[in-house]
Formats: C-alpha cells, structure tokens, sequence
C-alpha cells in the first residue's frame, strides 16, 4: 500500500539551533536551543530575559548573530513568503490615534497580502472574535488600553497566519477582557494554530497553556510540559500541604518517612507542609497514611505545582 | 495536556505578491487626508489652476471673439499667449504647493511610523524594506504630481479644446511643452520627496523634520550664494537648490538664464542628492531593530 504521507516533510513549527543574539556588547539571546511544535507555548521569563529578542527572530525582524532560526521549517531572516504565514501581536503599542479600529486591521491586513474583499471580510472577523465590533468604527485614540490591545491581537490573527506570536498579549486587559483572550488564545490553538504567548506573569501562562519555555538572561532554562520541569527539578524539595484536624499526628508519621526532608507547620495549626526530594514515591506512601480517617484529612495540594513555583526554583 | 489538531489551516483567498506598496501608499494617503490642513492646503493649491485656467479661457474667447478692441487688449496684456511659458508660469506658481505638501505628507512618513513602534507591524508582514519605501514615496509624491503634471495636462487639453487657431497647429508647435511638463514635474517632485523623506527618517516629528528641510535650504542657498561671491562666479549659484529648480526651468520651457549651467550638470546634482536621500532612508528602515 503506497505510503499517503510520501513526499510530506514533518517540521517543528518553531526551530531554534544555537541561536545567539547580540546588539554590541550586550548578548541577548546565548546559545538557545529548542523546537516547539503545534499548539500553545508559554514563552516564560522576567523582563529582559530575551522574549521579545526570540519573537523579533522568529518574525524577522532580527537576525541571529549565530545558528539557524526556523519557522516552519524554513529561515525567519527576509523571507517574506513566510512571513505570510506569521502573526505578530508585538508588546509594544503601534497606531495611529486618529485611526479606527477597522482601518488599523484592514490596511494591516492589506499589507499581509489579501485582496481588498478579503481584507474586509477578515477584517471584520478578526474584530468580532476579538469583542471590538461595535465600537471598530472609533478612533483608536478613544479606545481603552484593553481595547487597543485587543484591536492589536486582532490584526494579528486577521490574516490568517499559522504561527501567532503573541507578545505580552494581556497587557493591560481588565479580568474579563484578560478571560475573553484567554479563552481567544485557546481557540486559535484547537484551530490547529502554533500559539507563542510571552509574558513574565505566570498566571498568564498557566492560563492557556502547560507547555512553556523559560528563559533568563537570554538563556533557556527550561521547556516542555510544566510538570515535567518541575519534576526535573531535584535540587528543591518538593512542598506538599495537608490541611487536617490532626496536623501534629501526621507531621510525626511522616518525619520517619526515608524521602521526607522536613515538615513545617502552618501559622493557623491546621495543616502542615512536608518537603520531599522524591514526590511520587512520597505521594504513595502519604496516600495509604492519610486514607486513615483519624488524621481527618481536608484537602491536600501542592504549592510547588505550577508555574510560579518552577519559575522560582529556576530563576533563583 | 490537550491533544490539539495537528493540521494547518490556510487562508482560502489568494495571497497578492505585487503591488503591497499600494497597501502603504494609501494607508499614508488616508492618514495625510485626515488632517485639516491638508484639506485647506489642497483647495487653496488649486487656486493657480483656476488662475491659469480663467486666463486661458478668457485668452481664448477673447482671441475669437470679433470685437477687435478686445483682441487688441488682450493681446498685449502680457502672459496672455498659451505657448510654453504659460506652462512654465503654472508650474512655478504651483512649486511652493509642492514643497509644502511634501513637507505635510513625507514630514511624518517616517518618523510617524517610528514613533508609534508601526515599523514592527509592517515588518512583521510579508512587506519588504523596499516596498515600503516605495510606498511612502509614491504617497509623498501623489499629491504634487496630481498638481503640477494633472494640472498642467488638463490645462493643455483644455487648451486643444478652445485653442482659437486649431488643435493641430497647436499641437505641432507646442507638442514638446506637453513633455517638459511631466518631465519638470518629476524633477521637481522627486527629488524634494526624498529630501523629505530623507529628513523625516532622521528626526523625530514631523515638525523637526520640516524644520530640518527649511533649514537644509536655507543653508544650501546661503552657502551656494557665498561661494559664488568668494569664486566670483555666478554659475556657482546653480550649487542652491531653489536657484537649480528655477534655472531648470529656464532650460526646459525656454527664458531668460543668468547663470551658464548645463541641464546635464543640474540633473546630476540632482541625482546625486536622491541618491543621497534614499540611501539615508533605506539605511534608517534598515537599521531597525525592534528589540535593542
């Protein structure tokens, strides 16, 4: 039976091979190595760490000083057909104030190459996922910064690309309008979109996605799904808090325990934190201990169990 | 984790590879259009067409109208003769509209962009560095082309029209004056783009960029003026920029010329300043980079 997949080239969407960035003397990006493949990716980091410097290679707007940047398997610097096929919803604001909110995302969208009829037609797509129908026709320099920054995102996906980058895409949102592009992000991510969504707060990231890279001083420290790179993470032990009505009992069960680190109490008496080097094995032992309904157990969670956690340990 | 679709989707309408720079020229237009003043300056820029038109219509009314007395008057009002130097007088009453509209449109072109961070967005898209310069330059220069080649060539088809001695005699003797009009246009036009656009990639606003260019020709005058007083040459007056459109004139529309340069050198300067202009502004677009 001929092979139907003959002829197709699998590729990452995101390919980054010994990358470095410099600008002078400062180094930006050192050394980075890493693919990322459909999806959403959390691109994790404090200020200057190199996010932005990746996303400006990635949309080529910067050349790598050293190594080969890929999208979609093809080189990111000057190549404009692949810029077709990119979004960028950059960090930075970029209108002009007497321009509607229509007009930014149909001459933008122009610019990407659509013919007027389709620019429209995405145009106004783009503008009714991102909420901003009813008020397109405003100047933007009437728009509330959430509404700038999601008439923003929304030139960004309006013509169609298949890689988003979307830089610092929360900024400065209201909750609501920080859940309607949560859930935005999502959805171009189940259409099957490569979704790279930078940002330094965590929640952010958590939000839409567990797979992240994390990057500090242009170096990257971390990357794949959060659990994963937490449980690589043998240096720190691993909290666990149990909050029960016998916080004493079960500190004094578990001190014996051969992977057990320490155990602290909580302010309130209620619970107690155990450190662990060995979580798995400890959450199978904890789980036959605390079955035992003397301890009466009410909830037990980790508090190194996401991003901001991992973030800590890492950047430290 | 989520398991997400593994396949691309597309945009299912064609992607067009040419002509983007029109994408950048209109977007420039419409925001130049925006302003006020640029709404005043265009109705007031008419004015020279209107003069010249109510001349020529006057003239040739007149010029076929049997009451001699009135032939014989405007006959030896001057300017009243349509032949090249009615042209040249529309386009040199139209090259201060030039300058300044190019200031208005080109001033901000590129320094707008800067400020609002705008190059990013267009970088981002499949736009190349030169599209984008073209694009620009074809919205600096929309508007005093339309003026100065859109105008004079209404002027001469009108004239063809109501011309009282015959289209075709006019023709054959004033077929010329319809290139030099377009020719001149471009000389004027182009090189002033640039120098705008030149000025507005290196300043910050719009209104350093104007100040920049008033001053460039300011200093360009004086020190042409000077060197001309130290050599004891009046030729070296052709090294200003307004002294070379005005003689450029001279050249092409025939008239009275003080200084004894050829077009040829004139052309040069001229090219060797757009040279200069453009390869100032590709180096600025050039030399963005977004993240330092």
């Amino acid at each position: 039976m001929a092979n139907p997949f003959r002829g197709f080239r699998v590729v990452n969407a995101i390919s980054f091979q010994n990358v470095s960035k410099w600008y002078g003397e400062v180094v930006a990006l050192n050394k980075v190595d890493f693919t990322i493949g459909t999806g959403i990716t959390g691109l994790l980091g404090p200020n200057g760490a190199g996010k932005s410097t990746i996303m400006n290679i990635c949309t080529g707007q910067a050349r790598p000083s050293q190594g080969t940047a890929q999208v979609l398997g093809e080189s990111t610097w000057c190549n404009y057909n692949l810029l077709r096929r990119i979004g960028l919803c950059p960090e930075r604001e970029n209108y002009y104030d007497d321009m509607t909110g229509y007009e930014f995302v149909y001459w933008l969208t122009r610019c990407a190459g659509l013919p007027a009829n389709a620019a429209r037609k995405a145009t106004l797509e783009s503008l009714d996922r991102v909420g901003m129908t009813a008020r397109m026709g405003d100047p933007i320099s009437r728009y509330s910064r959430g509404m700038r920054q999601r008439v923003k995102l929304a030139q960004s996906f309006a013509h169609g690309p298949d890689v988003l980058f979307l830089d610092e895409p929360m900024t400065g949102l209201d909750p609501v309008g920080r859940s309607a592009v949560f859930e935005l992000i999502r959805a171009l991510g189940k259409e099957g979109k490569t979704v790279i969504v930078s940002s330094h707060v965590l929640y952010e990231i958590e939000n839409v996605t567990r797979t992240i890279v994390l990057i500090n001083k242009g170096r990257v420290l971390a990357h794949g799904d959060v659990h994963e790179v937490r449980a690589l993470i043998d240096a720190h032990p691993h909290s666990v808090t149990v909050r029960c009505g016998q916080p004493r009992k079960l500190a004094s069960a578990l001190v014996n325990s051969p992977h057990v680190v320490n155990v602290e109490f909580e302010e309130d008496g209620a619970g107690v934190t155990i450190h662990t080097r060995n979580a798995n094995t400890f959450y199978d032992e904890a789980n036959a201990l605390l079955a035992d309904p003397a301890f009466a157990v009410e909830s037990m969670h980790s508090p190194d169990d996401n991003l901001q956690a991992v973030f800590e340990y890492l950047v430290r | 984790m989520p398991i997400y679709d593994q396949t691309y989707k597309s945009w299912e309408t064609q992607y067009r590879v040419r002509g983007r720079w029109l994408a950048v020229a209109a977007q420039e237009l419409r925001v130049a259009r925006t302003s006020p003043i640029f709404r005043r300056l265009f109705l007031l820029s008419l004015l020279p067409f209107l003069i010249m038109l109510f001349i020529m219509v006057i003239t040739d009314l007149m010029t076929t109208n049997p009451s001699a007395l009135l032939r014989e008057v405007v006959r030896r009002v001057q300017y009243t003769n349509i032949d090249a130097r009615f042209f040249k007088i529309y386009l040199m009453m139209t090259v201060p509209f030039v300058y300044v509209f190019c200031l208005l449109v080109g001033g901000g072109s590129i320094c707008n962009d800067y400020r609002n961070n705008l190059l990013e967005v267009y970088f981002a898209k499949p736009i190349t560095r030169l599209e984008y310069f073209f694009g620009k330059l074809a919205a600096v220069c929309y508007m005093p082309l339309l003026l100065t080649i859109g105008g004079s060539l209404v002027l001469y088809m009108l004239h063809l029209i109501t011309a009282p001695v015959g289209a075709r005699a006019f023709l054959s003797e004033n077929l010329w004056v319809a290139g030099m009009c377009i020719a001149y246009s471009f000389f004027v036009v182009v090189p002033s783009a640039l120098l705008v656009m030149a000025c507005s990639a290196m300043s910050r606003s719009t209104g350093w960029a104007s100040v920049i260019v008033c001053a460039l020709i300011f200093l360009n005058a004086a020190g042409a003026n000077m060197v001309a007083m130290i050599m004891r040459e009046r030729n070296y007056t052709c090294f200003a920029y307004v002294r070379s459109v005005l003689h450029m004139s001279d050249l092409m529309f025939g008239g009275f010329t003080r200084i004894d340069v050829t077009w040829q050198t004139i052309a040069i300067g001229f090219a060797l300043l757009s040279a200069i202009c453009v390869g100032t502004v590709l180096w600025r677009i050039r030399s963005v980079d977004f993240a330092s």
